[in-house]
């Protein structure tokens, strides 16, 4: 697997946003690794720049948010070159598609499903509307919507956010996507219809041989649907690595702190939490963004950016706790 | 309710104008002029014999056709610049803005005289004035209606899926403009009318002997002592024809955008 070329790659990404208060480093060099047909979970906390990555692959960063530099590698291209044309005409919804939040802002209300999701196959494809139209009812039903005709008349404001999801997803994977970018795809749904989302987005993705970046911020979800996972703190991914030497053999102390922070069922002690608050991205503390909170500190960190280090092959850690220096 | 009422009472004096009356609105008949309003002539005669009632109902067709055609240029282009402003934001928004702002800093009927004096006296003259001095207000409008609709989340998506700029702006911000668009543009007919039926009085839209309404106010404007029904028919027309539409706005305001309901 290691030895494949990745389907997206992407280095020292950053992105600001320049807003009236300063300029908002929310991403500041990361740095990710998606495979073909790889589960990829962006964990992190609330405004650490998880959707912010998410809408930079695709380009979809608007003023007065930018991206600054970087690469972002898919298929071999960079994305980052493209003009804004190529992206809309063969990347977005093409190659990589998106689904959102909620799902029920996320289409158009006065629209039909049925119409939205063929207007989404007919971006891509040349196929007359009546064509369109039937694949969208055949994609539907793959989604395991009941009655998908009937589905397909409906207006967003008459499904749940369950039967919307699975819409968005039909929409999202309308035209046979390489990467679907899922940004915290259950996080307004309920947690029955959670499990059901994540089972189906597995399932499809899995029958569409696609790659999926799964942004979310609850561990449980990370462990049982990916492959991969990448933790992200302030802007920089500071570990990275297949699902089970993250869980079992974490390196970061703010990993350990994540996972330490995660209630369990048996022990009655107190809950765990990660000293401090997350830093304004107005200023972030100088060298290791993490060493202001970090229980294994040292001055080094709070002078230098930490390097990646790949501590085993494909589990790469950016701390200085590792590595030869 | 009224408003519909008497705008479809007027729409359909409009349309059917020839069968409601047998005189002709422009035949002069010299012997009987400021005939006073009599069973022939229910609204009486003017300075010219011509019957004041069929001047008022052709006068119908006149008022009609401007509005609407001013509205249709107005509403138009000031929608879509509107919409495309809002949407690409930055130095385009910044250009179409401040023009706007140039044209509602000058009174309306004012800059209406100035730019239908410079191309000339006409129907068609008048018709452009107006529509020019009308536009501004539904770039604003819709200006409005889009920066709020484009941080709507399916706006993101849309764009996720690859959809280009025209058809973000085309067919999903534009139709989520409409409602308020139309009823402004309700609401303004009354005005346009008004605007239109000024330029006339004053000698600046339509020219004798069209029978425009605010050329008859005007033409009866000399003998309104004594021979009244001159001017007060062709007034009284306007009247119900503004009120009506400033009704049926109001009404459609209330249908289409019942946040606004008080």
């Amino acid at each position: 697997m290691s030895n494949e070329k990745p389907l997206l790659e992407i280095w020292d990404l950053r992105t600001y946003f320049y807003t009236y208060k300063g300029v908002v480093k929310a991403l500041e060099g990361v740095n990710l690794r998606i495979g073909a047909h790889e589960l990829l979970g962006l964990v992190g906390e609330t405004g650490c720049g998880k959707t912010v990555t998410g809408l930079s692959i695709l380009r979809l960063i608007d003023s007065p948010g930018k991206i600054i530099g970087g690469e972002i590698v898919f298929s071999g291209e960079d994305l980052l070159k493209l003009s804004e044309n190529e992206m809309s005409e063969r990347i977005r919804g093409k190659k990589i598609s998106m689904i959102f939040q909620e799902p029920r802002s996320s289409l158009n209300p006065t629209y039909t499903i049925g119409s939205q999701i063929s207007e989404a196959i007919r971006l891509h494809q040349r196929v007359d509307k009546r064509e369109a139209m039937r694949r969208a009812v055949s994609i539907l039903r793959q989604t395991g919507m009941p009655d998908p005709e009937r589905i397909a008349g409906e207006y967003p404001h008459e499904l749940s956010g369950g039967m919307a999801q699975r819409a968005m997803i039909a929409m999202a994977l309308s035209c046979d996507p390489e990467l679907l970018i899922a940004d915290e795809p259950t996080s307004s749904l309920d947690v029955t219809i959670e499990a059901q989302i994540l089972e189906l987005i597995k399932d499809l993705i899995s029958k569409f041989r696609a790659s999926v970046l799964l942004i979310t911020h609850d561990l449980g979800i990370v462990a049982e649907t990916c492959d991969k996972v990448a933790v992200m703190y302030a802007g920089n991914v500071v570990e990275y690595g297949d699902v089970r030497d993250i869980f079992k053999r974490h390196k970061h102390p703010y990993t350990e702190g994540l996972l330490n922070s995660v209630p369990k069922l048996k022990i009655s002690e107190e809950l765990y939490t990660i000293k401090g608050t997350v830093p304004n991205l107005i200023t972030p503390p100088m060298g290791c963004r993490f060493h202001p909170r970090c229980p294994e500190a040292r001055k080094k960190c709070s002078e230098f950016k930490p390097p990646d280090v790949e501590v085993e092959p494909g589990h790469s850690v950016s701390c200085f706790l590792y590595g030869d220096s | 309710m009224v408003g519909l009422i008497l705008i479809s009472t007027f729409v359909l004096i409009a349309v059917f104008a020839p069968f409601l009356t047998k005189y002709d609105p422009i035949e002069q008949d010299l012997p009987n002029r400021l005939q006073s309003p009599c069973r022939e002539n229910p609204f009486g005669r003017d300075q010219l014999g011509r019957d004041i009632l069929s001047r008022v109902i052709y006068g119908s067709r006149i008022s009609l056709r401007i509005g609407i055609t001013v509205i249709a240029i107005a509403a138009t282009t000031g929608t879509v610049l509107g919409v495309v402003a809002g949407y690409l934001g930055g130095i385009i928004d910044e250009i179409v803005m401040r023009i706007t702002d140039m044209f509602l800093a000058f009174p309306s009927l004012i800059l209406a005289m100035a730019i239908s004096a410079a191309l000339g006296r006409s129907l068609e003259n008048t018709v452009i004035a107006i529509g020019m001095v009308a536009w501004p207000t539904y770039a604003r409008l819709a200006r409005g209606q889009t920066l709020s609709v484009k941080e709507e989340q399916f706006i993101e998506a849309v764009r996720s899926l690859g959809a280009s700029r025209k058809r973000i702006i085309f067919s999903h911000i534009l139709p989520q403009c409409l409602s308020p668009i139309i009823i402004q543009a309700t609401l303004s007919m009354g005005g346009i009318m008004l605007t239109a039926a000024g330029l006339g009085f004053i000698g600046f839209g339509a020219q004798p002997p069209i029978p425009e309404w605010g050329v008859m106010i005007s033409d009866g404007r000399n003998f309104i002592m004594r021979e009244w029904w001159v001017s007060t028919f062709p007034g009284l027309a306007m009247l119900f024809a503004v009120l009506g539409f400033n009704l049926l706005g109001d009404g459609l305001r209330d249908v289409l955008d019942p946040r606004l309901r008080r």
